[in-house]
């Protein structure tokens, strides 16, 4: 085998590793906020510092490969979705410390009443990572399409949230601090959802070589 | 060929490629001139080995066109057709077309003197003459042109001066072109093929002999000369060919697998062949 080649299954199998770690993460977040559990909370503040690490050495392995290397074509592609993807990822690790911080703020309320369907939209963003994942590994761009068709759904459960808690506020002033803090995680769940639809839009690039990224239609 | 969606409309190709229907499948939509060069069906032997088999490609006017392969892939004998500098060793014969401006190099009508003078070639290695850097530049011009001294030394500077080496080498004129450094010959020799004003500049691996130093300039010096000439470059280094062209042909076992737009063929080349080749899976 070419070293290049070496080289690209070496960083294949990193980002595989950062896969797993914020999928684990996401898992982690969807339980922390469904039991308002501050334990867990600390545990994905922690992660999030793992994930940081693992961007940085994956961007220092892709810049390296481009420099000693020259790929091009297909290889070429790959390193740079990568690339794209690596960022992405870790800003879905920001996003889910985010969410986690407003666990501490939340775990001690009684009767916490979501303005929105958590566990709809946090189930439809974790098969949406795990679908980009796997379109990633099996080159399938037909589920990269589909992670786009599901972005659409998150946003819509985002969008009517906003009309629920105009009418909580005015029927239940005294909730507003709880609102907030729960518009955010809805606010967080959409971005985090953004980032995946992005990283579809780059195996979309990397297997077709075509940009989509502002004409998705 | 895969480029068949980028044809342009038919009414804007010259005259000449619409007869022969052949040549326009490589025709860019994106071209408001006609090819400076337009292969057509061009079969290659040497004695009884067929070297180039049906290769057809358009050449743009004022555009680096690379030409990429494998060894033995016949990159260099498809150039050496285009001033039929091929005709001078034994047993070597063209079939097909191939038209510069429109007028097929192969008619009896044309002139082999004025066609070498039209279509200018760089060598691997450098291959200044055993006379002065003036003589160097000045012997083509004497050939081809009857003109004063003063008008032959005006016209010396200027292709020096345009082949990025004047500079360098103004002190010296008289000083024998064997004794200048690789980079500097190889200079002098693009020098001494502008002097006689071409209109293609053919370059067969023309870095593949000097240092990466040298090497830069040479890039720099064709990325200048497009301006005025067309210039079609075989090389094996595919970095070169992706910094410096505008359009690049892959070749394989004496056929044109794909011929497209560098930035396309280096991102992402519609053919499985080229993609192995550029991204050093074979070859």
């Amino acid at each position: 085998m070419l070293r290049m080649q070496k080289e690209l299954d070496k960083i294949r199998k990193r980002f595989l590793n950062i896969s797993v770690t914020v999928e684990e993460t996401l898992q982690k977040m969807i339980r922390c906020v469904i039991e308002m559990d501050r334990e867990l909370a600390q545990e994905i503040i922690m992660d999030e510092d793992k994930i940081d690490k693992m961007e940085v050495e994956m961007e220092e392995e892709c810049l390296k490969l481009l420099a000693l290397y020259q790929p091009v074509a297909a290889d070429l592609r790959f390193i740079i979705a990568l690339l794209k993807i690596n960022n992405d990822m870790e800003r879905i690790g920001d996003l889910s410390e985010h969410i986690a911080r407003r666990v501490f703020f939340l775990h001690d309320k009684k009767d916490i009443d979501f303005p929105f369907d958590f566990k709809k939209m946090s189930s439809i963003m974790l098969s949406m990572l795990k679908k980009s994942i796997d379109a990633l590994i099996t080159l399938d761009i037909e589920k990269a399409y589909e992670v786009l068709e599901e972005d659409d759904k998150i946003d819509a459960i985002h969008k009517q949230m906003f009309y629920t808690v105009e009418e909580t506020i005015k029927t239940s002033p005294e909730k507003i601090g709880m609102m907030i803090n729960l518009v955010g995680i809805s606010r967080y769940v959409e971005r985090i959802a953004d980032h995946i639809a992005n990283i579809s839009e780059d195996i979309i690039y990397m297997i077709d070589g075509e940009i989509i990224r502002h004409n998705r239609n | 060929m895969s480029v068949v969606s980028l044809l342009h409309s038919k009414a804007s190709i010259p005259e000449e490629l619409q007869k022969n229907e052949a040549c326009l499948p490589l025709y860019y939509e994106h071209l408001n001139t006609p090819p400076k060069v337009s292969v057509c069906g061009l079969d290659f032997f040497y004695g009884e080995h067929q070297a180039l088999l049906d290769n057809d490609i358009d050449i743009a006017p004022n555009k680096v066109t690379a030409i990429i392969g494998p060894s033995g892939c016949g990159k260099s004998t498809h150039l050496r057709v285009y001033n039929r500098i091929f005709e001078l060793y034994k047993d070597q014969k063209a079939k097909g077309k191939v038209l510069l401006d429109g007028e097929n190099i192969f008619s009896s009508k044309i002139n082999i003197l004025e066609l070498r003078r039209k279509v200018g070639m760089i060598f691997q290695k450098p291959t200044p003459f055993p006379m002065s850097v003036f003589e160097n530049v000045a012997y083509g011009l004497k050939l081809h042109y009857a003109i004063s001294k003063s008008e032959i030394s005006i016209k010396v500077e200027e292709a020096l001066r345009r082949a990025a080496l004047w500079d360098e080498v103004k002190d010296m004129l008289s000083k024998p072109g064997m004794a200048l450094s690789g980079g500097q010959q190889q200079r002098l020799c693009v020098a001494r093929a502008i002097a006689v004003e071409p209109e293609v500049l053919l370059m067969d691996e023309p870095t593949s002999a000097i240092d990466p130093v040298a090497t830069l300039k040479i890039e720099e010096l064709i990325d200048s000369l497009k301006q005025k000439f067309t210039i079609v470059i075989v090389t094996h280094n595919m970095q070169q060919a992706a910094r410096i062209s505008d359009f690049t042909a892959f070749f394989y076992k004496g056929k044109i697998v794909e011929f497209d737009k560098t930035k396309k063929i280096f991102t992402n080349p519609a053919q499985k062949k080229t993609e192995e080749y550029i991204t050093g899976r074979f070859g």
